[in-house]
């Protein structure tokens, strides 16, 4: 089109300058040779205004370089194609310019660069409006603070934000290609099926799940599923989630502690109830509606002070106002006589939204403290020792006379067994054993003890012991009562020993009765009887001289009793101050040897000594010295008549600290099984034939136990009899001290 | 006059003297003396075989080895054979009374008698078997 003579030059000019293309040409270096007329809608210039200035100067300094290296292609390339740039309009606005540049150097009627531009303001603009919002969305995408994802129709991933790992570890790599029912709890898959499938209805919601990290940990989320319209349908849905296992944790972590709380407050057994700052009732207990009778629900939001006017200006009144206005929690007691006698003890605490109270009857408390006092009181005060224990019998208190009665204080005896201190080597262990049964059986029981004084003192306590049990019948305390019996137990003691030896008096009182009866009365009786046949028989007869005779021998027979009598009683009377001496064993013996030295050679008899020549006894000689002969002369007085009689004497000292002489024969011996009750009876005799009145065997024990010794026998018949006699080799003290 | 008499005393006097007592009153035909209570014994056990028992024993309490006591104790056994036959006096120097309580729980002992006999006593016994 480009020269037609039917166009005239005008025409050219009208189309140019209406068109919405601008036409120019420039030289080499960029300078304006042409401008079409069209620039002037566009851009505000006249042409004639742009002719001769560069076109790099009107463009933007951010377009500039590039406009330069359009210029330079522009001279090896027929046209180059620029991209939108920026120039300035007359009104110093910039306007966005497209353009395309052709080399038309070598054209003789151009000889230029023709430049073909278009204002594209418009469009550039709209682009970057519509890029700038899409990076808007991209941001709420990418750069939210919750993980945020996108689900096709299907449901399978197809985009996740970089928070997204952060909440289920799953790299976005990972996720892609996943169903999200797969990362879902099974116990909420339904349900979150359910809600991606209203989603893809179209409707937009918020739902929590717990969902599977890729370690299987189980965390709760909040998800917000948003269903993705493009045209008119949905494409996909976008969901955002948030971790809220914590939210959830806390929020269960207080319903919990609501919940325990609200028990605990129900359990109590007294009454509790919560008032907001109109007085109104917001919480009752149970104890508390129980209290006045009412029902809770009734009570519910009803002012206090309307409900009960009568406690209008009563302390509690006043109390409650202290603590609304204070803000701090008071205690206090309340008396009242209606409905009926009570000490009321309330608690008053301020809370966020009113107050609280709590209160209780504590008339019964006041009363047990007024008699715990007195009792204390008389515990405390008692001459009487007492002694508090706990169940397994540590001390838990005593009272000032404990101390003075046994010279412990408390703080020595607390929490020890009282008998550890008080029991001492002469405490009788069946009295401590009775003791401890009946402490194991939880009964009262009473006993008399002896125990020891801190400095050693013996002292004679009686025991009023009594076990205090709990309610399931456990012992939970004993209380021990003890009284100082020593005086009386000292008389009791003497009583003893004085029925002790009032018994033994009379027991040889009736011994002597009996030897009056049976002994004296004998001989006697046969002297009367002979005495009376005498008359009666011929003075000349046989039968008158043996008559005669008999009473000569019954008489010297009486003679030889009253002998022996005389000899025993003065025994007797002598034993209470018998003086007891060191006396050597070996030397006695010799000594009685000696004396029967007679018998023992015209006999034939073997005496075997073996006696320690050492061997010291505390012993009465004179005493010793008749033990040994009557022993000695009963062993040759009963000996066997078959054989040679053995006598064998021996001493040892045994441990219990005595020594023990054996005297031992081969004599005819007696049987034991008749013997052993009557052998050392004063006139028992057990032998027909020899010429004992069985005083001997009655002396030797009498000695024998006026030196506080015993005497033993064993016999065999026809093999011989053996004496053990047993002497204490210190027995001073044993006898002094009786 | 009774048949046989035994008497039994460990005390070899009272023995002589009571024999000689109840001689002079004349109460049986044969007497026989026993220092030991086992001897008499013996032969009052071999006697009931033979139907040669005593009528009349005159016993002694207080002796060795076999008392009066450990002799009537013995004889319990033969109590019925006994009774209707023999007839048992205890004669004792000793004024117990306890000991004359406890003869009477045996029903052999008739009677009970203090040393030294005396003529009444024996008359009444033999006023008793007349």
């Amino acid at each position: 089109m480009m020269c037609d003579a039917n166009f005239t030059s005008d025409f050219y000019k009208a189309i140019v300058k209406n068109s919405t293309e601008l036409i120019s040409v420039l030289d080499q270096a960029g300078e304006y040779m042409f401008v079409g007329a069209s620039v002037e809608p566009v851009l505000g210039y006249e042409a004639h205004e742009l002719l001769g200035t560069n076109a790099i100067d009107y463009i933007h300094k951010n377009d500039a370089a590039f406009a330069l290296s359009a210029l330079e292609k522009i001279c090896t390339e027929k046209e180059v194609r620029m991209l939108p740039l920026r120039f300035k309009a007359k009104n110093g606005d910039w306007r966005w310019i497209e353009c395309t540049i052709t080399n038309m150097l070598d054209n003789e009627s151009v000889r230029g660069i023709v430049a073909n531009s278009r204002d594209v303001t418009q469009e550039v603009e709209n682009e970057l409006k519509k890029e700038q919002s899409q990076s808007f969305y991209k941001s709420l995408f990418h750069d939210h603070p919750d993980a945020v994802f996108t689900l096709n129709t299907d449901g399978y991933f197809e985009d996740a934000n970089k928070q997204f790992p952060r909440l289920i570890n799953y790299s976005e790599e990972e996720i892609k290609g996943k169903h999200f029912t797969e990362l879902v709890h099974p116990s909420y898959t339904k349900e979150v099926t359910y809600a991606f499938n209203k989603a893809l209805a179209g409707q937009a919601h918020t739902i929590e799940a717990l969902v599977l990290t890729k370690q299987g940990k189980e965390i709760d989320i909040c998800v917000t599923i948003v269903p993705i319209f493009f045209k008119g349908s949905v494409e996909g849905v976008h969901v955002i989630a948030r971790d809220i296992t914590q939210l959830k944790r806390s929020d269960r972590l207080i319903r919990e502690q609501a919940d325990q709380l609200n028990s605990v407050v129900e359990s109590i057994a007294e009454p509790f109830f919560a008032l907001d700052k109109q007085w109104c009732y917001t919480y009752v207990n149970k104890a508390y509606a129980a209290f006045l009778g009412k029902y809770r629900e009734e009570m519910l939001g009803n002012n206090i002070w309307e409900t009960y006017p009568q406690s209008v200006h009563s302390l509690f009144y006043y109390k409650c106002h202290e603590v609304a206005s204070s803000g701090l929690p008071v205690s206090f007691e309340e008396p009242y006589s209606k409905p009926r006698e009570a000490v009321i003890r309330f608690s008053v605490f301020p809370s966020s939204n009113g107050i609280s109270v709590y209160f209780r009857d504590v008339i019964e408390e006041r009363g047990l403290e007024a008699e715990l006092e007195k009792l204390s009181l008389v515990a405390s005060q008692t001459t009487n020792g007492v002694i508090i224990t706990d169940g397994d019998g540590k001390v838990e208190w005593v009272n000032n006379s404990f101390e003075r009665l046994t010279g412990y204080s408390f703080a020595e005896v607390l929490h020890k067994e009282p008998g550890e201190l008080l029991q001492g080597v002469e405490t009788d262990q069946e009295t401590v054993a009775r003791i401890r049964k009946k402490l194991a059986e939880a009964v009262p029981f009473s006993e008399e003890i002896l125990n020891y004084r801190k400095n050693g003192e013996k002292v004679w306590f009686s025991m009023i012991i009594t076990p205090i049990l709990d309610t399931k019948g456990h012992v939970s305390k004993f209380i021990a009562i003890q009284s100082d019996t020593t005086d009386k137990k000292r008389s009791e003691l003497e009583l003893k020993q004085m029925a002790s030896d009032l018994s033994i008096q009379n027991k040889s009182l009736q011994q002597f009765t009996y030897f009056i009866s049976h002994n004296l009365r004998a001989p006697v009786a046969n002297a009367s009887g002979l005495a009376a046949l005498l008359p009666r028989i011929d003075k000349n007869s046989k039968k008158f001289e043996s008559v005669l005779s008999k009473l000569q021998t019954s008489v010297s027979h009486l003679d030889s009793i009253i002998k022996d009598m005389n000899t025993i009683l003065s025994l007797r009377d002598g034993n209470q101050l018998l003086p007891l001496e060191d006396v050597n064993l070996s030397a006695v013996c010799t000594e009685v040897i000696n004396s029967l030295q007679e018998s023992i050679v015209e006999l034939g008899v073997t005496t075997l000594v073996d006696v320690d020549t050492d061997c010291v006894v505390q012993a009465s000689k004179a005493y010793l010295h008749n033990i040994f002969y009557n022993l000695l002369l009963n062993a040759i007085k009963y000996r066997a008549t078959d054989r040679k009689l053995i006598i064998a004497v021996k001493c040892r000292q045994n441990k219990d600290g005595e020594v023990e002489i054996i005297i031992s024969d081969n004599g005819s011996g007696m049987e034991m099984g008749l013997v052993k009750d009557q052998l050392f009876k004063l006139y028992k005799r057990f032998h027909l034939n020899t010429t004992g009145r069985g005083v001997g065997l009655f002396l030797v024990k009498t000695q024998v136990e006026a030196m506080k010794g015993r005497i033993e026998v064993d016999s065999t018949p026809n093999v011989g009899t053996s004496f053990k006699i047993y002497l204490k080799y210190n027995v001073e003290e044993s006898f002094y001290n009786r | 006059m009774l048949k046989r008499a035994f008497i039994i005393d460990d005390d070899e006097i009272s023995l002589f003297l009571t024999e000689a007592i109840l001689e002079e009153e004349n109460i049986a035909k044969e007497y026989q003396s026993y220092q030991y209570a086992q001897d008499a014994l013996n032969d009052i056990i071999e006697g009931l075989e033979v139907e040669k028992i005593p009528d009349i024993i005159f016993l002694d309490l207080n002796m060795p080895l076999m008392s009066g006591w450990s002799f009537l104790n013995r004889l319990l056994p033969y109590e019925n054979q006994l009774e209707e036959k023999c007839s048992i006096y205890i004669l004792t120097s000793s004024v117990d009374i306890e000991e004359e309580e406890k003869a009477k729980g045996y029903r052999l002992v008739k009677g009970f008698l203090h040393k030294p006999l005396e003529e009444s006593s024996v008359q009444e016994i033999k006023q008793h078997y007349r």
